[in-house]
């Protein structure tokens, strides 16, 4: 920095820590099993909003702890809305089907498969963020869904002609635009990756895995953690926090052969335990730098209630990283 | 009355109040001092609160924002104490609060219950949507199943009208809907579909030395479309894999993909199970048309020529052949009955084969 700020903030200032314990964990995800299983479902909202409560409630930044303050009851309304959306594309289809015109079915089918992408991305993102919040302050998502509509199908359909090569600019950009959308406070998320680099970090991670038999895989997904995290950065004006990731290959592989082993040998009642140490590895594996100060965040979001799109999101089965 | 720290937030900025709290009996509430803000109750019925180990959070439903966050487990135990005898306490964090050992029991018990019930109850309810599901069931999909091997085989005519008028000799069990078409093929095998339209390859029956063994091979096969073994075995693994994955899939990756082989190990000593009471079936019919049951030994001691079999009993459908003649000879040897030489059945073979 230039100009002498008045408070300088030593970047030893930021700490990320993860709480959690494998037995507590595993106390909810079995709860949540069985009220799941006896419901034939319906709790699903209820258990997800546990879990989410639960791991947002061990990660610490600064003695602080996470809070995720969406609700079982949110959920299943979002839930019930995606469910009513799926009937309606089946519907659709069938009527389709049944008036003898499949190909014209499936072309509307498909269609409406693929628009619920962009709006579920949307959707899980303005819900999740709002209900996310640190000391406080929440989080939010400040996306325009006809903006995001747009844009998504542009890249799709540069993905389509390119023969699917475009898809690493396209999950570049979607990272992009819906991260560096992302509010905390006064405080602005940005994402600074590049389609080209991507492309090449997973063209050399593929073949390097092949020639290696498999063993470079490790350093393939510490390149892509370090990806994600190393674009990461946080925006107050001038001042900035920037995210940095910490992990070796070496440190995954025994990660993951530990997690696999343990998945193994508990016949899968281990996952808590895998989950665990796998959140704790990444978490105290990012290192913030900067010179924000974290006591002086101000609130600026409102509140937001509708949660469709978080659990269109599950129905599709894709995870989200933040 | 005992005092915790606890970091207190107003909701308008990220600044963090270090603050005193206590459980205030009197007022029913929480009594938060915090350094720098005023003094505040937060009364328990107007609180919620969410623990993670050794953490506990506690908003304010009426001023949204605001949280204390304490990390001190005494706090927590204290907390809930005064909630459950108060009864602002949910059965949930009973639950939640229980502990690890009653966890693992309680994770125990659910499988063991979903083992049971998928052991026990399932294979019952499936038998009773058998038998809700029309024949007309059985009639539409055995027939697209014929038009799918009519279509890709070569159906041998002459052959197949033999093998009708060899049926029409045949009683079985009354059973009057089959229909029996011979496919040119090497394979040595044969199937019935649910609609009673049986396929006979003809490399079975060039396998054959004398009638009682096609008699066996259709008495096999009749036993199948009589009992609906394809339609029940259809609800079984249908039922199965609905239910595993109903019960499993929320769980995690490694538990679904493990009940689901389950599943299917199980679909095969269902089928196993089929096999064996087609073959005892099978026999009996052979014993009411008087044909000699021993061709039904002597079929499978051909199949075990042709299939030398290096999968274990336990992951084929068809029982082990040698199991399968131990238990025929058994059936067999428990039963008087008398042979009568068939002159028109070994004439019309003869053609055949």
């Amino acid at each position: 920095m230039e100009n002498a700020e008045p408070t300088p903030v030593s970047s030893n200032n930021y700490r990320l820590t993860y709480h959690g314990s494998g037995g507590d964990y595993f106390g909810i995800i079995i709860i949540n099993w069985l009220l799941t299983a006896i419901t034939l479902g319906l709790y699903y909202p209820w258990a997800k909003a546990r879990k989410l409560q639960y791991l947002y409630g061990v990660t610490d930044l600064n003695e602080s702890r996470f809070s995720f303050h969406g609700t079982g009851a949110e959920m299943f309304k979002g839930f019930i809305k995606a469910v009513l959306i799926f009937v309606i594309l089946f519907v659709i289809l069938f009527f389709f089907i049944w008036m003898q015109m499949p190909i014209i079915g499936l072309i509307v089918f498909y269609c409406g498969l693929f628009s619920l992408f962009p709006l579920a991305i949307h959707g899980s993102y303005k819900y999740r963020m709002s209900r996310s919040s640190w000391r406080g302050i929440r989080f939010g998502y400040r996306g325009d869904r006809a903006d995001f509509f747009k844009l998504f199908f542009k890249w799709i359909f540069f993905t389509i002609i390119t023969l699917g090569i475009y898809g690493a600019w396209m999950s570049i950009n979607i990272r992009n635009y819906v991260l560096s959308r992302v509010r905390f406070g006064n405080l602005e998320f940005r994402y600074k990756g590049n389609g080209g680099d991507y492309f090449i970090l997973i063209l050399k991670g593929y073949f390097l895995t092949i020639i290696t038999l498999g063993i470079y895989s490790f350093l393939w997904y510490k390149s892509l953690f370090d990806y994600y995290v190393n674009n990461l950065s946080l925006y107050d004006n001038e001042r900035k926090v920037q995210f940095r990731s910490t992990a070796t290959g070496g440190q995954i592989f025994g990660l993951l052969i530990a997690n696999i082993f343990i998945l193994i040998f508990t016949l899968g009642l281990g996952y808590a335990w895998v989950v665990t140490r796998t959140l704790n590895y990444i978490i105290s594996h990012i290192q913030l730098n900067g010179d924000i100060d974290l006591d002086q965040i101000v609130q600026t979001e409102g509140n937001y209630t509708d949660a469709t799109g978080e659990d269109v999101g599950d129905m599709l089965d894709f995870g989200f990283v933040i | 009355m005992s005092y915790f720290n606890a970091g207190y937030y107003d909701g308008e900025s990220s600044r963090k109040y270090s603050a005193r709290i206590f459980i205030d009996n009197i007022n029913n509430g929480i009594n938060i001092e915090p350094e720098g803000a005023r003094n505040e109750i937060w009364l328990l019925h107007e609180i919620t609160v969410d623990h993670a180990g050794n953490y506990t959070e506690i908003k304010h439903r009426l001023q949204p924002g605001k949280s204390i966050q304490v990390e001190d487990l005494e706090f927590g135990i204290q907390l809930r104490k005064v909630l459950n005898a108060k009864n602002y306490s949910g059965w949930y964090h009973k639950l939640i609060y229980a502990g690890t050992v009653v966890h693992v029991f309680l994770a125990v018990s659910i499988l063991g219950l979903i083992a049971a019930t998928y052991w026990w109850v399932l294979p019952e309810v499936a038998e009773k949507a058998t038998v809700l599901l029309p024949e007309s069931y059985d009639k539409n999909i055995g027939n697209n199943m014929y038009e799918n091997v009519v279509r890709y085989e070569k159906v041998n005519e002459p052959k197949t009208q033999l093998i009708s008028q060899f049926a029409d000799q045949i009683n079985f069990n009354g059973q009057q809907n089959l229909r029996f078409t011979v496919v040119d093929s090497k394979e040595v095998n044969a199937f019935a579909l649910p609609d009673g339209n049986i396929i006979v390859y003809s490399g079975i029956l060039k396998s054959m030395d004398n009638y009682s063994e096609l008699v066996a091979l259709m008495s096999h096969e009749s036993a199948h479309v009589s009992n609906r073994h394809s339609i029940k075995l259809l609800c079984r693994n249908l039922s199965g894999y609905l239910f595993l994955s109903v019960v499993m899939s929320d769980v995690n990756g490694i538990m679904a993909v493990i009940a689901d082989n389950a599943n299917t190990l199980r679909s095969l000593s269902y089928s196993r199970s089929f096999e064996e009471e087609a073959d005892r079936q099978g026999v009996e019919v052979m014993i009411k048309n008087k044909v000699d049951p021993h061709g039904m030994i002597s079929l499978f001691e051909k199949l075990k020529e042709n299939h030398k079999e290096s999968l274990p009993g336990f992951i084929s459908t068809h029982p082990l052949t040698d199991e399968r003649i131990n238990y025929i000879n058994k059936e067999i040897s428990s039963k008087s009955f008398s042979v009568f030489k068939n002159e028109k059945l070994e004439e019309i073979f003869n053609l055949i084969n």
